[in-house]
């Protein structure tokens, strides 16, 4: 050790002297706990029922479907000289995906009549779930004299 | 349209191909000429959709010309609806709670078991015939009888004088102008609301006052947990087919069931009786909505003040979906209706200035306001009477002051809550209880 810290390390070990402080206590056994008996517990304990098995007779709570079967319309079998309607839900880019079938079915199948039904009824370009609305998109369809419908959905 | 004799093509996306089928089921067609793009459309430039309509096309032209039906049947139908099947199992209590979730019989919550003995109890809580098919619940069509209604009732915590409710409240969920077929199908998180008005709030123990939308509301919570199981089990609308919610909520497993504190409505004219019932009769009122936003005003004395902080979280309700200028009927096309749940203390403030609910009607249309650029593309078109707009024109989000409807519920506290209709709500349906 060199000088400086010789004398600084006898300095402190003086001050601490001086303040009073002692080496740390050498640590002590710890007092014994006081050792309980063990207890067998012999009466018997009830499972709660969550935990037992036990017969069942339930009520199945699906409910049976019903649903009127309805006939597909009769297929066509060309574009040609026919009356296609287009019908868009008013979710977004449905009217520019459907306006992009419109100018192929010009290009390609030009004897096609194209309608788009939300050009001639505004209402059409939203999701309608009446039986009124409903009603009214399928008159107008139908007097448009439509041969086929395409229609687009989803997001 | 097939059922008129129209031939059809549907384009639908990859991920929404299972919705639109089991739609396509639920209207009666065993099958239908569908061309799938890839997902998603909306939401994507001009140049992308019309690289996926110039993809689609020729698969449009096959669909149109040359598609058959691989399927012309629907399988499951015929069967009774009453008496419901009975199961025997044999199993714990938690074997059966999992044995019902795999089954599609619950929604991942426990439930109390619908012993026949235990749904025979609770029909004794109505008068109508347990073989009366009270809603054909969409999307999946299944029978909703008053004995199904009594067994998910049991399920769900409720007791047999909470029959006239739950009945109640089905009619009000299964009127078209719900638009439930739409609401529990959407990408949307939307949450079924249920208002409850009358005597029956404090007979039954209805929560009206402190916390009433929260925990520790036993029957709110039954009532609520009631409405999603019929939604889910019987309409069969779970995710992620056909129910697309892109997020959900809590609220998929209980629905909102509050009751008005009408002690405490300033305006001494409760939601029930401005719709034209009498103080006495047991009103349920219901409507989707998407989750709401809170008003967290402390600081507002006066009536301008406390609405002058409504109208602002008003108008950031349903962001996106928005639309300006909307009127009372506008089912599919915008947000057309709003809900104030105002707290006492709230609702105190506003009459102190607004000494009817149709002024404060008024002020809202009148200041809830949006500038044009907060609206999402294409849903907002002013008509040329309103005069220019620029990007940060205010374009009113209402029109009309009953698109408004205020309801006082709560208790101590300075918290309200702001909740806008799902867009194919027609409109929200009050029914009577009846026994």
């Amino acid at each position: 050790m060199r000088r400086p810290q010789y004398v600084l390390v006898v300095g402190l070990l003086l001050a601490s002297f001086l303040a009073g402080c002692a080496p740390a206590a050498a640590p002590t056994a710890a007092p014994a706990a006081p050792v309980k008996e063990t207890v067998v517990v012999k009466e018997t304990v009830q499972v709660p029922v969550s935990a037992a098995e036990q017969e069942w007779e339930l009520v199945n709570p699906a409910g049976v479907r019903q649903i009127t079967p309805i006939e597909l319309a009769p297929r066509i079998t060309t574009l040609e000289g026919k009356t296609v309607v287009l019908r868009w839900n008013g979710k977004h880019n449905g009217d520019n995906f459907l306006n992009r079938i419109a100018e192929l079915l010009a290009e390609q199948i030009p004897t096609a009549k194209v309608i788009k039904l939300w050009e001639s009824l505004p209402e059409s370009a939203a999701i309608v779930n009446t039986a009124d609305g409903l009603a009214k998109v399928t008159k107008a369809t139908q007097d448009l004299k439509a041969d086929i419908v395409i229609a687009s959905q989803s997001d | 349209m097939e059922k008129v004799g129209i031939p059809t093509v549907t384009v639908a996306t990859s991920e929404f191909l299972g919705l639109s089928r089991s739609t396509m089921e639920s209207i009666g067609l065993a099958d239908m000429a569908f061309v799938e793009v890839p997902h998603p459309m909306g939401m994507i430039p001009l140049d992308e959709i019309r690289a996926k309509a110039d993809a689609a096309f020729p698969e449009i032209v096959k669909a149109a010309t040359q598609w058959k039906p691989e399927k012309t049947t629907i399988e499951g139908l015929g069967e009774s609806p009453y008496p419901a099947k009975r199961i025997k199992f044999t199993g714990s209590y938690a074997d059966l709670n999992k044995m019902f979730f795999e089954k599609g019989w619950s929604l991942g919550l426990p439930i109390i078991p619908p012993t026949p003995e235990a749904v025979e109890e609770m029909l004794k809580g109505t008068t109508h015939k347990p073989d009366e098919v009270v809603w054909v619940v969409p999307p999946r069509m299944g029978q909703l009888t008053v004995e199904l209604v009594a067994t998910l009732g049991v399920m769900a915590g409720c007791k047999p004088e909470h029959m006239p409710l739950m009945l109640a409240i089905v009619k009000g969920f299964s009127d078209e102008n719900m638009g439930w077929r739409g609401t529990t199908t959407t990408t949307a998180a939307t949450e079924p609301m249920v208002i409850i008005n009358g005597p029956i709030v404090k007979e039954l123990g209805i929560g009206y006052g402190q916390g009433c939308m929260g925990a520790e509301q036993p029957v709110n919570a039954a009532l609520g947990y009631f409405v999603n199981l019929v939604g889910d089990i019987v309409g069969g609308s779970v995710p992620p087919e056909p129910d697309k919610s892109t997020q959900g909520s809590p609220a998929d497993y209980v629905a909102m069931v509050l009751g008005e504190n009408e002690d405490a409505n300033p305006w001494k004219q409760s939601y029930a009786v401005e719709q034209g019932f009498k103080p006495t009769d047991n009103v349920v009122t219901v409507f989707t909505a998407y989750p709401g936003t809170g008003n967290i005003d402390h600081n507002s004395v006066k009536g301008t003040e406390i609405l002058n902080t409504m109208v602002a979280g008003i108008s950031g309700t349903a962001s996106g979906i928005s639309r300006c200028l909307t009127g009372p009927s506008t089912g599919g096309t915008g947000v057309g209706w709003l809900f104030m749940l105002v707290a006492p203390e709230h609702a105190a403030t506003m009459f102190s200035e607004f000494k009817t609910k149709q002024e404060v009607q008024q002020y809202v249309v009148d200041n809830t306001k949006l500038p044009f650029k907060g609206y999402a593309p294409g849903l907002c078109k002013p008509p040329e009477s309103f005069g220019p707009v620029t990007p940060d024109t205010l374009v009113p989000r209402f029109t009309d002051p009953t698109q408004i409807r205020i309801v006082v519920t709560g208790g101590a506290g300075k918290q309200s809550q702001l909740w806008g209709a799902f867009p194919q709500v027609v409109k929200p349906v009050s029914v009577l209880v009846e026994n």
